[in-house]
C-alpha cells in the first residue's frame, strides 16, 4: 500500500497583474509503506512548495493528494502523521515535556498516564530525557531538531515527513539524528524526507523522488537510479609483477577482455563496477546530463 | 472542541510567561494608585475622581492588552512558523483560531479580576462602599476586549501587525464615538450625514454598548432588559468578527 499517493499535483504563484510562476508541473509520486523515501532537488526545485502542498499548507492549483491508500487529508488522517518543516521554530518558553504535551494532547489519542509514559519513552529514544525540564530556548540546533522529531514520532504515526531535517547540524548531530530515522524506520514507520546532504539520503533511503525545475525527474528505488548511471567498469590484472588497470564501457567488452585474461593466463585482481555515488548522479541529472 | 482549548491553554500559558504582559499589568496597577493620590488631591469629589480614574486605569489596560497583544497573536505563529507544525497535527484552522481567541480572552479576564481586586481594595481602603455595579463595568470592559481581539483578529490576516493595531484603533475610536455621531445626525438637517451614520452604526461596532462607567457611583444601572440587550449584541458581533477572521484565515496560504 502507499502511505501518501500525489497526483498531477501544478501550483502557480501569482507574481502580479495577470502574470504567474508555475512552481510546480504535474508533480505525481508515490510513499511505499515501511520503506524510507528520499526527496531530492536543487535550491527553489519546489520540494518545500510540493510538502507544504501535501500538507494543506498551500492549496494546489490542480492535482490531488491522497493518504493511506485514498484518503484525504482530514483529521482522522493527521493522527497518524507527522511532519518537521525545515528549520522548524517551537514555543521557546516551553520545556521539552510541555512541548511534547501540548502536541501530545492535540493528538488526543490517549489518556492522560498513557501520554506521559509516551513522552518520556520519545524523549528517552530521542536522547533528550535529561533536559526534558529545559526551556526549549536552552537547547542547541540538534537538540531542537531531535525534539522536533520526537514530536513526529509521538503518536506512533504510520508515516512521518521531514523537511530539511539535517540542515545546519554538525557531523555528530546528523550522525544522532540518521541513526534515529533508522530507528524508527526499523519499526515499521514510512519516512519521507528532503534534504541536501546526499550523503545522508544514500544511506539511508530506499527509494528515491527527484524534483527538477518544479518537475519529476526520477521517482524509484536508489539502487536502479544509481545503475542508470552505471558508467562502465574497471579491472585491474597483474602481470609479471606489474599492475594494469583497464575501463571497459560495455558487459560484451568485458566477456572480451576476461576471456583474454584467461588466455594470456594473467592474473586478475579486481572486477569493478563503475557507478556513481548518488552526489555524482544527483549532480548529473541536475545539470541535465541524464533525464 | 478539545483542540480548540489545547491552543487556548498553550496561549494562555506563553502569554502568562510573556514580560509585556507584566509590564502593562503593573502599569494598569500604577494607574490606580495615581488615582487615589489625584483624588486626594482635588477639592471635591475625592472619591469620584479615584472611582473615575482608577476604572479608566483598568479600562485603559484592557484597551492596551486587546489591541496590542490580540494584534500580533497569530502573526507570531506566522511568523516563527509553528503553525506549520500546528496545523498539520489534529486539527482545523478555525479551531487553531478560536483557540488562539480563547487563550489571549482568557488572560484579559484573568487580568480583568486582579485589576479589579486592587481597584476595589483601593477604594475600599480609602472608605468607598461596594456597589453592586462594580463587576458589571467590568463586564462592559471584557466585552470590550473581547471584540477588540477579534477586530484584531480580522485585520491581522489581510495586513501586517502595525496596521492592524492601527485599523483596530480608528475601529474602537468610531464606535466609541457612536452614540455622539447618531446624536449629531439626527439632530442634523442633512439627510446624507444621516444616511452615513445609519450605515455606519451597522459596520462598526458601537463601543458604547459596553462602556458602563458612567454609572460608577451611581444608585442606578442598566435595566436588566438593557444588559441583556448588551450582551447580545455583544454575541452577535463576536460571532460575526470570529466567521470573518475563520473564513480569512482558512484562505489563507502559508507560503
Amino acid at each position: 500500500m502507499n502511505v501518501l499517493q500525489v497526483q498531477s499535483l501544478n501550483k502557480s504563484f501569482s507574481t502580479g497583474f495577470r502574470t504567474s510562476v508555475q512552481v510546480l508541473n504535474n508533480v505525481s509520486f508515490e510513499v511505499k509503506e515501511g520503506v524510507v523515501t528520499g526527496f531530492l532537488g536543487a535550491n527553489g526545485a519546489g520540494k518545500t512548495t510540493t510538502l507544504k502542498c501535501i500538507f494543506d499548507l498551500i492549496r494546489p492549483t490542480s492535482g490531488e493528494v491522497l493518504f493511506f491508500g485514498n484518503q484525504a487529508f482530514d483529521l482522522n488522517v493527521r493522527k497518524k502523521i507527522g511532519f518537521l518543516p525545515e528549520r522548524p521554530y517551537f514555543y521557546e518558553y516551553l520545556t521539552g515535556f510541555e512541548f511534547l504535551k501540548f502536541y501530545g494532547d492535540l493528538i488526543d489519542e490517549m489518556t492522560k498516564s498513557e501520554l506521559v509514559s509516551r513522552i518520556m519513552e520519545v524523549l528517552e529514544k530521542v536522547d533528550l530525557i535529561e533536559a526534558k525540564d529545559r526551556a526549549l530556548r536552552d537547547y542547541s540546533k540538534g537538540m531542537l531538531q531531535r525534539i522536533g522529531i520526537a514530536q513526529t514520532i509521538l503518536g506512533r504515526p504510520k508515516l512521518i515527513v521531514l523537511d530539511e531535517p539535517m540542515a545546519g547540524l554538525d557531523p555528530d548531530g546528523r550522525a544522532k539524528l540518521s541513526q534515529l530515522i533508522r530507528e524508527v524506520a526499523s519499526e515499521g514507520t514510512s519516512v519521507f524526507f528532503s534534504s541536501h546532504l546526499l550523503h545522508d539520503v544514500e544511506s539511508l533511503c530506499k527509494e528515491l523522488v527527484i524534483l527538477k525545475k518544479g518537475q519529476i525527474v526520477y521517482t524509484g528505488s536508489l539502487d536502479s537510479f544509481l545503475s542508470r548511471m552505471d558508467s562502465g567498469f574497471e579491472v585491474v590484472t597483474e602481470n609479471d609483477g606489474r599492475r594494469a588497470v583497464q575501463e571497459i564501457k560495455t558487459q560484451a567488452e568485458l566477456q572480451e577482455v576476461l576471456k583474454t585474461i584467461v588466455d594470456k593466463r594473467q592474473t586478475l585482481i579486481e572486477v569493478k563496477r563503475l557507478r556513481p555515488n548518488l552526489e555524482e548522479a544527483f549532480v548529473r541529472i541536475s545539470f541535465g546530463e541524464e533525464e | 472542541m478539545k483542540a480548540a482549548i489545547v491552543i487556548a491553554k498553550n496561549t494562555f500559558r506563553e502569554l502568562i510567561r510573556d514580560r509585556i504582559l507584566y509590564l502593562i499589568l503593573v502599569f494598569a496597577v500604577l494607574l490606580v494608585f495615581l488615582s487615589v493620590v489625584l483624588g486626594q488631591l482635588s477639592y471635591a469629589e475625592q472619591m469620584r475622581i479615584t472611582l473615575d480614574l482608577g476604572l479608566a486605569g483598568v479600562e485603559l489596560s484592557v484597551l492596551i492588552l486587546s489591541i496590542f497583544i490580540g494584534g500580533t497573536l497569530v502573526f507570531r505563529e506566522l511568523e516563527k512558523r509553528t503553525v506549520l507544525t500546528l496545523l498539520t497535527r489534529p486539527l482545523t484552522r478555525g479551531q487553531f483560531l478560536f483557540g488562539k481567541f480563547l487563550g489571549l480572552f482568557s488572560i484579559i479576564f484573568t487580568g480583568l479580576i486582579c485589576l479589579g481586586l486592587v481597584l476595589l481594595l483601593v477604594l475600599c481602603g480609602i472608605g468607598w462602599k461596594y456597589q453592586y455595579q462594580f463587576p458589571l463595568i467590568l463586564l462592559g470592559f471584557l466585552y470590550q476586549g473581547a471584540v477588540l481581539i477579534s477586530i484584531t483578529m480580522v485585520f491581522g490576516n489581510i495586513v501586517r501587525p502595525v496596521l492592524s493595531i492601527a485599523l483596530t484603533i480608528g475601529v474602537f475610536l468610531i464606535g466609541r464615538s457612536m452614540d455622539s455621531l447618531l446624536y449629531f445626525a439626527e439632530k442634523s438637517q442633512s439627510v446624507v450625514f444621516e444616511k452615513f451614520a445609519w450605515t455606519v452604526q451597522y459596520l462598526f461596532p458601537n463601543f458604547e454598548r459596553f462602556n458602563w462607567k458612567g454609572f460608577a457611583g451611581q444608585e442606578s444601572f442598566l435595566s436588566i432588559g438593557d444588559l441583556f440587550l448588551s450582551s447580545f449584541y455583544f454575541l452577535i458581533w463576536i460571532t460575526i468578527l470570529q466567521s470573518a477572521a475563520n473564513l480569512l484565515f482558512r484562505r489563507k496560504e502559508f507560503v
